[in-house]
């Protein structure tokens, strides 16, 4: 089901799209600190009023290639996670009644393939993405060093 | 809606607009052509006249309107801004400056407005200018006089106020107990408490500014405010406090259930009931108690005709029980059934390949059966039998240590087992080592970390793949906490490595880092979606320069 | 779940007065700016599901704000707030996209029925 409307952005030279009730902010990028253990597409921890928020760089997590942009972090809403995706630019709001066409797609993180006038948009799933960031940083868990090595 | 609360705020906002307009007519004078100070004047008696109506002060409304009028009509160009336009905005100012000193003395308005917004009304270019501004400035003048004897009074009143005052509280006290309680949002204790994390963390910074500047009066300062903290810390925090009966309801069900299942007989005590806990504690520790309680029941507590064989009493009896001192909860689980035997602990622990067999010589009583939190040891259907302890110890010893506690057990094999969660009062603060590795820094709750030593090369041994060092006699070998991280290894040009000591894997492990950074009082807060799946990740916190770390949770790291 | 309103007013009064009905009333407050510029800048970063959008502010009017948030989102709604005097503009904020008025000064009970009734379309 498409909702009614869509933050449009773009990351490695492409145009995704997310509900707009799942995002609660659009961000310039700001000071993010780094931490161990997480794969290399965590870029740090922010602090996002109060709330220490995962970034992630969504180009990176997509494994397609970045650009080197200063970019936008959109912050999806603290109800649903406490994570932030660093994207290359944001678009307009999106009404649903502008959708032209819309399609399947085999990738599961991806709700549909969207018509729209600024283009084929890919609505991203967020729950599909929360449970795929989870998935991998259980699978990338620290396998029990060996005592020993300095 | 009470509006008294915005009276500052009007006050302070209207002169600035008042400020705002004279000088955007003196500027007007200069260039009477100057649009976007038309605009400025326009707006500022607009907002002016907005304002004084939600606070309902006729007076201020009459007069901001009558200028937002006429500053209409030289914006629309049916009145050129000329002089005489300029006298009547600037006593239109002098106008409502007087009506907020009546206001903001709470007194009746003392200026009557007169015929002003008639005369704004009427006005047309190139009238006699003298008469109008004459007569303003005698009016304010004579008003001027009035104010200024007034402030000394409520001075020496506010002085005299707060014994009474006290004393009223104090007579209410004993009355306000019968019905003393209020209902509280769970999310506005939350908040509460977050605003106290805030500010421990802002005192921290403070203590970082009074570092450099060496300022003593700075830093007794802080340290009255620490304590002022610590307090208000505890009142926060015994809001929050549940009595532990919310949950143990459910371990008496459990228990009965385990029994029937294996045929046991069993006598549950439980005692401590009424103790507080955090409320965000309780919910985490009805996981592990409930599994603690069940090994007890499953396997440590024998069939009775054993139990008669060993001349104990056929019904075994698991005791749980809650008790407090002063900042800290105990809780112990306590059967009498046939214990934990060390040797066989270490025995089958060798068996696993989880110790060779000289590791397993060095382990104390004690840390023998520790090992019954170790992953791969205690999920082992075969030792859990031998052992009498096990399943998912391992979960519930990080459980417990994610909350900030400790978990002890011990056992005398024949006559029972006891274990020990010993808990802090609260989770929401904690005391942590912060250390760097790499280029992060990562924080370690105290109650994780023994001690710390800075170690010289010289002192490591090698003893087969492993490094070791000596402490108290003991050998306690060395891991690196960049490699369980995945970092770049340290180099320690110096040839001294800052290492901290905690047990992982019911032994003592030396945990090399590249720098001790010191001890920092941390407000935790939980990470969300995705980190809150990260293993070795407890959650996360502010340093005093607003720097992010995580905090580590060694149980689930190592 | 509690809808999240920007408030755009260049008085800090009016906006703490307006901030003080909407907290009361269990909205979250996205945002505030205190101009034109502001307001359609704050709009793209917050994503509010409603706007008080004040008419008469400096650097671009609410008039001028209101056609560029519409530009961005077409979906956007947004309610203008005004004193006395300024009707005028209501016809060109209509046509603009606006979905309603509130009158200042702010009446609490009036500016909430304002906003449920535009919240929910």
């Amino acid at each position: 089901m498409t909702p009614e409307r869509l933050l449009l952005f773009s990351a490695a030279r492409q145009l995704f799209a997310l509900n707009l009730q799942e995002v609660c902010e659009v961000m310039e990028p700001q000071q993010c600190y780094p931490f161990a253990g997480a794969p290399p597409h965590y870029q740090g921890l922010i602090n996002f009023h109060g709330n220490l928020t995962a970034l992630v760089d969504l180009a990176g997590y997509l494994r397609l290639p970045g650009r080197p942009l200063p970019g936008k972090i959109l912050v999806i809403d603290t109800r649903l996670a406490h994570l932030a995706l660093k994207v290359d630019a944001v678009g307009s709001i999106l009404d649903a009644a502008s959708i032209t066409g819309a399609s399947s797609h085999e990738d599961p993180l991806t709700e549909a393939l969207l018509d729209t006038p600024q283009g084929n948009v890919r609505l991203l799933r967020l729950e599909t993405l929360l449970t795929g960031l989870e998935q991998e940083l259980q699978q990338n868990a620290p396998n029990n060093a060996k005592p020993g090595g300095t | 809606m009470d509006m008294s609360q915005y009276k500052a705020l009007f006050l302070s906002e209207s002169r600035e607009y008042l400020r705002t307009i004279a000088e955007q007519v003196v500027a007007l004078e200069q260039s009477p052509g100057e649009r976007s100070a038309v605009d400025a004047l326009f707006r500022g008696a607009h907002s002016l006249k907005g304002m004084a109506a939600s606070m309902e002060y006729g007076d201020v409304v009459v007069v901001a309107h009558s200028m937002e009028d006429l500053m209409a009509r030289v914006r629309d160009g049916a009145v050129p801004f000329d002089a005489g336009v300029a006298d009547l905005l600037l006593e239109g100012v002098d106008l409502i400056d007087v009506l907020l000193q009546d206001v903001e003395q709470e007194r009746p308005s003392t200026l009557p407005t007169g015929d002003y917004a008639q005369r704004l009304a009427i006005y047309t270019p190139a009238p006699p200018k003298a008469a109008p501004a004459d007569q303003a400035e005698t009016q304010v003048s004579a008003v001027e006089a009035v104010p200024s004897p007034a402030p000394t009074t409520p001075a020496a009143a506010a002085d005299i106020a707060p014994p009474p005052a006290a004393e009223a509280e104090k007579a209410k006290e004993p009355a306000g107990e019968a019905g003393g309680t209020v209902r509280v949002k769970t999310e506005l204790l939350d908040h509460l408490i977050n605003l106290t994390g805030e500010l421990v963390t802002n005192k921290q910074r403070l203590l970082t500014i009074a570092g450099e500047l060496a300022s003593p009066a700075l830093n007794d300062a802080i340290s009255e405010t620490a304590k002022l903290l610590r307090s208000l810390h505890d009142e926060v925090m015994k809001v929050r406090l549940m009595p532990f009966e919310a949950i143990s309801d459910r371990f008496q069900r459990s228990v009965r259930s385990v029994a029937k299942k294996s045929g046991k007989e069993i006598h549950f005590e439980l005692t401590g009931r009424e103790i507080g806990l955090d409320r965000g504690m309780l919910e985490q520790l009805v996981d592990p108690l409930n599994h603690i309680l069940r090994n007890a029941v499953d396997h440590g507590i024998e069939e009775s005709g054993e139990r008669e064989r060993g001349g104990k009493p056929a019904r075994g009896t698991v005791r749980l029980a809650v008790t407090r001192d002063r900042d800290r909860i105990q809780i112990t689980v306590r059967d009498d059934g046939r214990g934990m035997e060390p040797a066989t602990m270490i025995a089958a622990a060798i068996a696993k390949g989880i110790l060779t067999p000289e590791e397993g010589e060095l382990l104390s009583p004690r840390q023998a059966l520790m090992l019954s939190c170790i992953p791969g040891f205690s999920t082992a259907k075969e030792v859990t039998d031998i052992s009498g302890r096990g399943v998912g110890m391992d979960a519930v010893n990080a459980a417990i240590q994610k909350l900030g506690g400790t978990l002890g057990i011990e056992s005398e094999p024949g006559v029972g087992t006891t274990i020990t969660l010993r808990l802090p009062l609260t989770i929401a603060i904690i005391h942590a080592l912060v250390v760097q590795v790499g280029q992060v820094k990562a924080a370690i709750p105290v109650n994780a970390v023994q001690r710390t030593v800075e170690l010289s090369r010289r002192q490591i041994e090698t003893m087969g793949k492993r490094q070791m060092f000596q402490l108290d006699d003991e050998a306690i070998p060395l891991l690196s906490l960049n490699r369980v991280l995945g970092l770049p290894l340290g180099r320690f040009p110096d040839g001294i490595l800052p290492l901290f000591v905690t047990e992982a894997r019911g032994r003592r492990v030396g945990i090399v880092v590249d720098r001790l950074l010191g001890q920092h009082e941390l407000f935790v807060k939980q990470l969300g979606r995705p980190l809150s799946k990260m293993a070795g990740v407890a959650g996360g916190a502010t340093l005093g320069d607003g720097e992010i770390v995580a905090i580590l949770d060694l149980a689930g790291l190592l | 779940m509690a809808l999240k309103v920007m408030i755009v007013d260049d008085s800090l009064f009016m906006r703490k007065m307006l901030r003080d009905i909407l907290v009361e009333e269990g909205y979250e407050i996205a945002d505030e700016a205190s101009d034109g510029v502001e307001a359609v800048e704050k709009y793209k970063e917050c994503l509010p599901d409603l706007v008080t959008l004040d008419i008469v502010m400096p650097n671009k009017t609410g008039i001028e704000a209101l056609q560029e948030i519409m530009a961005y989102d077409a979906g956007a709604r947004v309610v203008m707030c005004s004193a006395i005097g300024q009707e005028a503009l209501t016809t060109a904020a209509t046509e603009a996209g606006a979905k309603a008025f509130i009158l200042k000064p702010f009446n609490p009970e009036l500016v909430t029925r304002v906003l449920r009734e535009v919240a929910q379309g």
